[in-house]
C-alpha cells in the first residue's frame, strides 16, 4: 500500500500592500521539506497524506504557522505582516536565513530593495547597479564608466531583464545612475557564477530585476526631492484585490550635473544636460489560476550643446524603452507557466551642424521577444523547469545622415541587421539526499543572420568595394548553434556549512564594441554574422560557505576560472565614417581571454550594527592576433585587488548611519613610449606602449550618509499622513581625485626653444555632499 | 566637413579636476622614423630622424642629435633609380637636415608611383607613394561673417568629385599678405611679416569621396594651424578666420587611400588630445621594415585670391 502524495501551493502576499512576496520560505518541520515562493510569489510542495504543521516564513515579516489535514490538494494563499519587531532591525537582503548554506546557486545575491534604502547613495538615489559594485566579483569600469563587470568579463556580458524584458544600456550618462528607480522596484537578483540554463544569450551574469506589482489595497504615493534629481511613484488599486498600477517617474536638473563638466575658460558654455524615467505596471488577477501583468519603461538622457559664436550646436539623445506583457498560469497545483512576450528598443544618436552643414549618426537595437518559463514541481526531489525563448532583433548598427545646404551626402541606405535567435531549455533541481542537491540543465541555443543585407568586399589598399553580395529579405546568410551544459551542486556539512561547485558553458550572440578608451552610449551593438562568431565561454567555479552564530553571519569564499573565446575589439584607428558603405564587422578584430580569481565575503545579517566586507583578487587577460602581434596583455579593468566594506548602524530608532569604503587596483592603461617630431606636420607625434603595459593610480573613496526618519506621530499624538525622513550623503568623503583618464600634452613651441611634455589626469567627482528629502503616503 | 567631427571630440568634455602625475618609464630602445614627400613639381624630400623617449627632455640640441646623415636612400618612380644625397632640404618649413637630389628627372609628375628604400645601420625600410592626377576646384572665394562685421570670414571652395570612387584629398591655405600691425607680447613685433611662411592645413584636412563620389557642391575651408605653434592670430577672435584684405593661396591636392588614414588619425590625435575620445594607438604609417613614419603623395593645384 502507497501512500498518495498530494499538493500544497498558493501564493504568499504582503496583508498591507498585497504585493507578492519572492523568496518566502515554507517549511514543514515534520518532513524537514522545504520550498519558497517564486519570482510570482508562488509556491508548491509535495507531501504525502497526513496532519503536518506548515511555517511560513519571510525576512522582516512575522512567521505564520498553519496546521494542515492533508488528504486531496490543498490551496492555500498566505498574507505576511511586517513584524513591528523585525522592522527596528534593518536587515539587508532577502533570502532565507540559511540561503548562504543551502541553496545550490552559487554565485547568486538578492537584495530586497526596500531594505538597502541606507547604504549611502550617490548624489542621494539608491541605486541598484552602484549597490551591486559593492559585492565581491562586480566592479565598475571606474569613475563615470557605464557599465559593470563580473568576474573578468566584459560589459556587454551581462544580462540585464526588467520584467524578463532586456535592457541594453543600463545606464544615464556615463555612469552616474542606473536607469531602474529604486521606488518601482521590488527585487533584484545577481547571478554572477554559473547562470542555470533558464537564462543564457550573455557569458558573465544575470541581473534579473523585478518590479513591484503596486498596493492591491490602497492608494500610495512615494518619493524624494534631492539636489540632483526627484522622484514620484504612485500605486494602488484599480479594483480591490484583483487589479492595481504602479508609475513611477525621476528626473535630473540640468545645471548641477552640467556643471562640473564644463569649466569656466571653455567656448562651449550653453549647454545642458538632462535624463528622466518613466516606469509603468498594470496588474490583473484574472482568476486563481491566472494572471496578468503589462510593464513598461521609458527613459531618455539628452546632451544639448550650443555655440553660438560659432554657429554651432549639436544634441546626443538616447535611450531604453521596453513593455513586457506577461500571462502566469496554474495548469494544475504542479505546473506553473509564464507566457511573455516583449518589446525592446534602445537607440542612441549623434545630431550636430551650423546653418550650412548637418549630419547625424545612429545606432540602435529593437527586439521583439517571446517567450515560455515552466516551473514543474514534480516532488519534493525533483523541481524541473523547461522551456523555450525566441527573439527577433533588429540591429542598426550605425547610419549616417548628413547635408551641405541644399546638397544631400550619399551615405547609403540604413544598415539594418536582422536576426535570429532562440532556445530551449531543461533543467533539475534535484535533491538527492539530505546533504547533496544537483541543479543541472541544458540549454539547446541558435542565432541566424538573416537577410536583408549587403556584405562589402572592400580593397585594404584603396579603401573602396570591390564587391557585393547582396541578400534578399528572410534568407538566411548564417546559422550558429550552441549547446550549452550547466551544472551547479551543494554539499551540506555538519556545523552549518556547505561546499558548492558550479560549471557552465555560454554562448553570446550579440555584443558590444567600444570606439574609444572610455565606454560611452556611442558603443555599438551589433550581432554576429558570418564574419563575428558567437563569444563562447566556459566558468569554473568552486566554493565554502558558512554561517555562524545562526545565521546571523555569512561568510563564504569563491574561487573561479573563466575561458573566453571569439572576444571582440576594434581594430586601431577605426572611425565611425568607416562604416559608410561597408560593414561594422569589417573593423572588428578578434581573439580570446581568460580571467581567474578568489572572492572573500563576510556578512553580518541582522541586528542594529550591519554590513559585509568583501575582498576579490582577481586577473584578467586578453590576447589578440593583431593587437601587439598576439601577445597576451591585460583587460582595461584588470583588477588584481577589489576590497568593498560597508556598514550601517541603526543610532536609534530614527536615525541610521551608513559608510561604505572601496579600494581597487587602478585600471590597466597604454602610455607614450616615444616620440618624433613631423617637421611636414609641425607637430610631435606619439608612439605607444604595448597595450594596457601600465596602471592608473589606486582607485579609492569612502562615502557617508545618515537618514533620519521624521517622527511618526505628530503633535497631538495621532499618526501622522505623511511619512518622510531626510537623507543625507557625502561622496567622496574625503576628496580624493581619483583618475578618470590620463592624457598627454606637450607645451611649446619647438623652433623657438624647448618643449615639456606632461601627463595631466583628470579627475570626475570631488567630495560631493547631497541632501534628499523622501516621503510616503 | 571633417572640422565639425572633430569639434565634437574636441570640445565634448573639458572637466574640472585636472593635476599633473610622473610616471617612471623604463628605457626603450628608439625606433628609426622616415618622413617623405613627393609633390609635382618639387623635389623629392626625404627626413630621417631616430625616436626619443616621450618624456625625455626636448629642445632644439636634443632634436638635431635625432636626425640621421648616414643613411643610403633610394628613390625609384618605376622607371629609373635615383640616389638622394644628405644636405639641407627646403621642408614645408625651415630647412632640415635630410635627403633629396637635384636631378631634374625626378621632380615629381602626375600618374607616378614612386617606392622609396632607406638602408641605416642594418635597418632596412620600404614605402610606397602615388602622385594623382589634381582636382582643381572650379571656384574660390571668401566668405565673411556678418557677425564679424564682415571683417573675418572662412574660405569657401566649389568643385566636382569625379565620378571615380576612391578619390582622397587635402587641402591647405597660405596667407602670403603681411601683418599690418602688432598683437599683444610675445607678438608684438609682428608688423610686415609675411602672415604664413608655409602651406598650413587645417584640422580635418583630409577626406575621401565616400559621402560626395560624382557630386559637385560648395565646402568650407578654415584658416590653417601650424601643427602645435600658435601664431599671434591663432588664439582670440581670429582663430581659424582670414580677415578681409589677405591674399590667399589655396592648395587642394589629390592623394591616395594610406595618406587620407594618417593624416586623419594624426589629426583625430592632436584634436581628441585631452578628450575621453583620445585612442592610444600608434598612427597608421604606411611605412614597412625596421622602423615607422610616413612617406607622402599629393597631387597639387593651386588657386589665388583676395578676400574681399
Amino acid at each position: 500500500m502507497f501512500s498518495q502524495q498530494h499538493t500544497l501551493s498558493g501564493y504568499v502576499k504582503d496583508a498591507l500592500t498585497g504585493e507578492a512576496l519572492i523568496g518566502v520560505s515554507i517549511y514543514v518541520e515534520k518532513e524537514s521539506k522545504g520550498a519558497t515562493t517564486n519570482v510570482y510569489g508562488f509556491y508548491s510542495i509535495s507531501l504525502k497524506s497526513g496532519e503536518y504543521e506548515v511555517k511560513y516564513s519571510y525576512v522582516g515579516y512575522a512567521d505564520i504557522l498553519k496546521t494542515i489535514q492533508f488528504k486531496n490538494h490543498v490551496r492555500l494563499n498566505i498574507d505576511l505582516k511586517e513584524s513591528q519587531d523585525l522592522l527596528d532591525e534593518v536587515v539587508i537582503d532577502a533570502k532565507q536565513s540559511d540561503e548562504n548554506t543551502t541553496g545550490t546557486q552559487m554565485g547568486q545575491i538578492e537584495l530586497s530593495i526596500d531594505k538597502i534604502k541606507t547604504i549611502p547613495a550617490f548624489m542621494g538615489e539608491v541605486d541598484i547597479l552602484k549597490t551591486i559594485q559593492f559585492l565581491p566579483g562586480v566592479s565598475s569600469g571606474g569613475e563615470g564608466n557605464t557599465g559593470f563587470y563580473v568576474r573578468g568579463g566584459g560589459p556587454d556580458q551581462n544580462l540585464i531583464l526588467l520584467d524578463e524584458a532586456t535592457v541594453y544600456n543600463a545606464s544615464h550618462l556615463f555612469g552616474f545612475f542606473s536607469v531602474f528607480n529604486a521606488d518601482a522596484i521590488k527585487n533584484v537578483k545577481l547571478i554572477k557564477g554559473g547562470m542555470p540554463s533558464n537564462y543564457g544569450g550573455r557569458l558573465s551574469s544575470v541581473l534579473d530585476i523585478t518590479m513591484k506589482d503596486g498596493n492591491y489595497k490602497s492608494f500610495q504615493a512615494d518619493g524624494g526631492i534631492g539636489l540632483i534629481a526627484s522622484r514620484l511613484t504612485l500605486q494602488g488599486p484599480i479594483k480591490e484585490d484583483t487589479a492595481s498600477f504602479i508609475l513611477s517617474g525621476r528626473r535630473t536638473y540640468i545645471d548641477v550635473l552640467a556643471k562640473p563638466l564644463i569649466s569656466d575658460t571653455s567656448a562651449f558654455k550653453g549647454s545642458g544636460y538632462y535624463f528622466y524615467d518613466l516606469t509603468a505596471k498594470l496588474n490583473w488577477r484574472l482568476s486563481d489560476k491566472d494572471r496578468l501583468f503589462l510593464s513598461g519603461y521609458f527613459g531618455r538622457d539628452v546632451f544639448t550643446f550650443n555655440n553660438k559664436d560659432l554657429d554651432f550646436n549639436f544634441n546626443i539623445p538616447w535611450g531604453n524603452a521596453t513593455a513586457s506583457l506577461r500571462w502566469n498560469h496554474l495548469f494544475s497545483d504542479k505546473l506553473f507557466v509564464n507566457t511573455t512576450a516583449v518589446f525592446t528598443d534602445y537607440n542612441f544618436a549623434f545630431e550636430g551642424g551650423s546653418s550650412d552643414f548637418n549630419f547625424k549618426l545612429s545606432s540602435g537595437v529593437r527586439d521583439g521577444n517571446l517567450k515560455q518559463d515552466y516551473t514543474y514541481y514534480h516532488s519534493s526531489l525533483h523541481n524541473i523547469k523547461f522551456g523555450w525563448n525566441y527573439t527577433l532583433h533588429r540591429f542598426i548598427p550605425t547610419s549616417t545622415e548628413a547635408s551641405s545646404n541644399d546638397v544631400e551626402f550619399d551615405t547609403g541606405e540604413k544598415v539594418k541587421i536582422w536576426g535570429n535567435e532562440a532556445a530551449i531549455y531543461l533543467l533539475d533541481d534535484w535533491s538527492i539526499n539530505e546533504r547533496l542537491k544537483v541543479n543541472f540543465g541544458m540549454r539547446l541555443s541558435m542565432y541566424q543572420h538573416i537577410g536583408p543585407f549587403t556584405r562589402y568586399f572592400n580593397n585594404e589598399n584603396t579603401g573602396t568595394t570591390d564587391s557585393t553580395i547582396i541578400y534578399s529579405s528572410g534568407k538566411p546568410i548564417k546559422t550558429y548553434f550552441g549547446p550549452e551544459p550547466r551544472l551547479s551542486a551543494r554539499y551540506l556539512l555538519p556545523d552549518n556549512s556547505s561546499f558548492k561547485l558550479g560549471i557552465a558553458h555560454n554562448y553570446q550572440y550579440i555584443h558590444l564594441a567600444s570606439i574609444s578608451s572610455v565606454s560611452l552610449p556611442t558603443d555599438l551593438w551589433f550581432p554576429s554574422t558570418e564574419v563575428v562568431k558567437p563569444q563562447i565561454g566556459t566558468q569554473y567555479s568552486i566554493g565554502y560557505f558558512k554561517n555562524f552564530f545562526n545565521n546571523k553571519y555569512e561568510a563564504s569564499v569563491e574561487l573561479y576560472y573563466k575561458d573566453l573565446n571569439n572576444l571582440i575589439e576594434y581594430k586601431e584607428n577605426s572611425f565611425p565614417e568607416d562604416n559608410l558603405k561597408n560593414n561594422v564587422d569589417n573593423q572588428l578584430t578578434f581573439g580570446r581571454g581568460y580571467s581567474y580569481g578568489a572572492e572573500f565575503f563576510l556578512k553580518k545579517r541582522l541586528g542594529d550594527f550591519n554590513g559585509w566586507i568583501g575582498y576579490t583578487w582577481s586577473k584578467t587577460m586578453r590576447q589578440f592576433d593583431e593587437i601587439d602581434n598576439g601577445v597576451e596583455f591585460p583587460a582595461k579593468y584588470d583588477r588584481r585587488n577589489d576590497l568593498s566594506v560597508v556598514l550601517q548602524y541603526q543610532i536609534s530608532e530614527r536615525v541610521n548611519i551608513g559608510g561604505v569604503f572601496v579600494y581597487a587596483t587602478g585600471n590597466s592603461l597604454s602610455l607614450p613610449e616615444r616620440r618624433w617630431f613631423s617637421a611636414e606636420e609641425n607637430r610631435i607625434i606619439t608612439v605607444w606602449s604595448k597595450r594596457n603595459a601600465f596602471r592608473l593610480d589606486a582607485y579609492h573613496r569612502a562615502d557617508i550618509s545618515i537618514t533620519i526618519d521624521a517622527k511618526k506621530l505628530n503633535r497631538y499624538g495621532i499618526k501622522k499622513k505623511v511619512i518622510s525622513s531626510w537623507n543625507i550623503s557625502v561622496y567622496n568623503v574625503y576628496n580624493r581625485a581619483n583618475p578618470y583618464f590620463i592624457f598627454f600634452d606637450a607645451t611649446g613651441d619647438p623652433s623657438q626653444g624647448s618643449v615639456d611634455f606632461n601627463a595631466n589626469q583628470v579627475s570626475l567627482f570631488p567630495i560631493l555632499p547631497s541632501v534628499t528629502w523622501n516621503f510616503k503616503f | 566637413m571633417k572640422k565639425f567631427y572633430y569639434i565634437l571630440l574636441f570640445g565634448f568634455i573639458t572637466v574640472s579636476c585636472q593635476k599633473k602625475i610622473e610616471f617612471d618609464l623604463p628605457e626603450v630602445e628608439q625606433t628609426l622614423v622616415l618622413e617623405a614627400t613627393v609633390e609635382n613639381g618639387f623635389a623629392p624630400k626625404v627626413i630621417l630622424t631616430r625616436s626619443q623617449g616621450y618624456f625625455d627632455v626636448f629642445d632644439t640640441m636634443s632634436l638635431i642629435n635625432t636626425f640621421i646623415s648616414d643613411a643610403q636612400v633610394k628613390l625609384s618612380d618605376g622607371i629609373n633609380e635615383f640616389d638622394l644625397d644628405f644636405g639641407l632640404i627646403a621642408t614645408n618649413g625651415l630647412p632640415l637636415p635630410g635627403y633629396t637630389t637635384s636631378n631634374p628627372n625626378i621632380i615629381g609628375q602626375f600618374g607616378k608611383n614612386y617606392t622609396l628604400n632607406v638602408y641605416h645601420q642594418g635597418d632596412t625600410l620600404t614605402a610606397k607613394a602615388q602622385i594623382p592626377y589634381p582636382v582643381k576646384m572650379d571656384s574660390v572665394w571668401f566668405d565673411p561673417y556678418i557677425a564679424f562685421d564682415d571683417t573675418l570670414g572662412w574660405i569657401k571652395c566649389n568643385f566636382k568629385d569625379p565620378d571615380t570612387v576612391g578619390n582622397c584629398y587635402r587641402w591647405f591655405s597660405k596667407r602670403i599678405n603681411s601683418y599690418t600691425y602688432n598683437y599683444e607680447a610675445p607678438f608684438d613685433n609682428v608688423l610686415g611679416e609675411v602672415k604664413d611662411k608655409r602651406f598650413l592645413p587645417p584640422i580635418g584636412s583630409t577626406t575621401d569621396d565616400k559621402l560626395f563620389n560624382g557630386l559637385k557642391f560648395d565646402f568650407v575651408l578654415p584658416r590653417g594651424v601650424n601643427g602645435v605653434v600658435e601664431g599671434p592670430d591663432d588664439s582670440g577672435v581670429e582663430g581659424s578666420f582670414f580677415s578681409r584684405g589677405d591674399t590667399v593661396v589655396v592648395k587642394s591636392s589629390t592623394t591616395t587611400y594610406p595618406i587620407y588614414l594618417y593624416v586623419r588619425a594624426m589629426e583625430n590625435a592632436a584634436a581628441s588630445n585631452g578628450s575621453i575620445f583620445s585612442s592610444s594607438g600608434n598612427l597608421p604609417y604606411n611605412v614597412e621594415g625596421d622602423g615607422i613614419g610616413v612617406f607622402y603623395g599629393y597631387g597639387s593645384s593651386y588657386d589665388t585670391l583676395i578676400c574681399e
